[in-house]
């Protein structure tokens, strides 16, 4: 009985709701909306032109988006691979001098930090002075050099992040210009008026 | 005919990211560059952790003083045990015992030949190194000090780990012959 009663107020409360909803909209302007100035036409030739360049641009959206690259893709690969993305946008040398550089920094951190842990160790099981400081001192500047060479390669990796989106997008531009050259120099093409033949 | 691309394409995500970044590179290059610099400064000051127990540089741990005063002579002619008596000056304090280290040339590497305590009343402590062979030998020595749980002090040849040993002293020379 009292959950029929509580049913009966929340249907109420949506109707009122609904119905605040629909008060509140602002009422619809045929005149607006139909109105063809606010596009900028002046005349019907300007509206048969535009609708035939917005055909145009739907068709080479659709050649444009199979040949393009997504940025978000390129950064994602990029930031796993340092270099996949630049590769992806064609940028080959790129991708290989931000490949090269990082495989180089990272192999140098390592390199510099194996050295540095393997005098560490012998530091720490160290019992002379003269042993202990020894290999302390030969720890410590592999050690700085590793962290040098790793924060050389963070920020390498960060450019090849900030590089990737620039390189995609230059890409992608290229390849609108492309698909845009291709499609007015061809000698055939196919619109709403039909078949267009240049010669 | 000239088109417009940009506005017409970039979208989503692609679009926020790039408008970041591409601001980043206008903006905020200099702040970029400074703080890639400090970083590099700061991690260039990084050290490692002295974080051996044995270190001087831990609370509560003093370095033996080095040995001084060293004086060694070889056994003399005719003598069928050969050895090289070892005299130093008894360190007061900070020292527990002392290694004696031997090499065949100043230069050379020294091995571990044996250990003394401190505990003598005389204000030199002397150590006989038994030799083999009749020749020239290079003798160091160095003091040690116990940091150990145990409150005897165990033997520091088979227990080295837990003696602190302090710098080598001067190198003597003792020649032991035939």
């Amino acid at each position: 009985m009292e959950s029929n009663c509580i049913n009966r107020y929340l249907l109420c409360l949506m109707m009122l709701l609904m119905f605040l909803g629909l008060a509140a909209q602002s009422p619809f302007n045929i005149e607006t909306f139909t109105n063809p100035a606010k596009y900028g036409w002046t005349n019907w030739d300007d509206r048969i032109n535009y609708r035939n360049d917005l055909y145009e641009r739907q068709k080479l959206l659709q050649i444009y988006e199979i040949d393009s690259e997504s940025i978000s893709g390129n950064v994602l690969k990029s930031a796993v691979f340092p270099g996949w993305g630049q590769f992806n946008a064609r940028q080959y040398t790129k991708g290989q001098v931000f490949l090269a550089i990082e495989i180089a920094m990272l192999g140098s951190s390592y390199f510099f930090y194996d050295r540095a842990q393997d005098n560490y160790n012998k530091y720490q099981s160290a019992t002379q002075i003269d042993q202990m400081n020894s290999y302390y001192q030969a720890a410590q500047a592999p050690y700085q050099y590793s962290l040098v060479f790793l924060t050389f390669a963070t920020v390498v990796w960060a450019y090849n992040i900030f590089d990737v989106v620039q390189s995609t997008e230059q890409y992608n531009a290229n390849v609108w210009q492309k698909a845009l050259k291709t499609y007015y120099q061809a000698p055939v093409k196919l619109g709403p008026e039909g078949l267009e033949i240049e010669f | 005919m000239k088109m417009k691309s940009s506005p017409f394409f970039q979208k989503g995500v692609d679009t926020f990211a790039s408008n970041v970044l591409n601001h980043l590179s206008e903006g905020l290059k200099l702040p970029i560059l400074v703080f890639v610099l400090i970083t590099v400064l700061f991690l260039c000051a990084c050290e490692l952790k002295r974080n051996n127990p044995l270190d001087p540089n831990n609370p509560g741990i003093l370095l033996p003083d080095r040995v001084v005063g060293l004086v060694a002579s070889g056994s003399g002619p005719g003598v069928i045990s050969k050895f090289v008596e070892l005299k130093w000056n008894k360190n007061q304090e900070n020292t527990d015992g002392y290694y004696i280290y031997m090499g065949l040339a100043y230069n050379s590497a020294y091995e571990r030949v044996g250990w003394t305590s401190n505990v003598t009343p005389d204000s030199t402590v002397s150590k006989i190194v038994p030799i083999e062979a009749p020749g020239f030998y290079y003798f160091k020595v160095s003091a040690y000090k116990y940091y150990g749980n145990n409150t005897s002090i165990p033997d520091p040849i088979e227990y080295s780990s837990d003696f602190l040993e302090g710098s080598l002293s001067e190198y003597k020379l003792a020649r032991v012959d035939n």
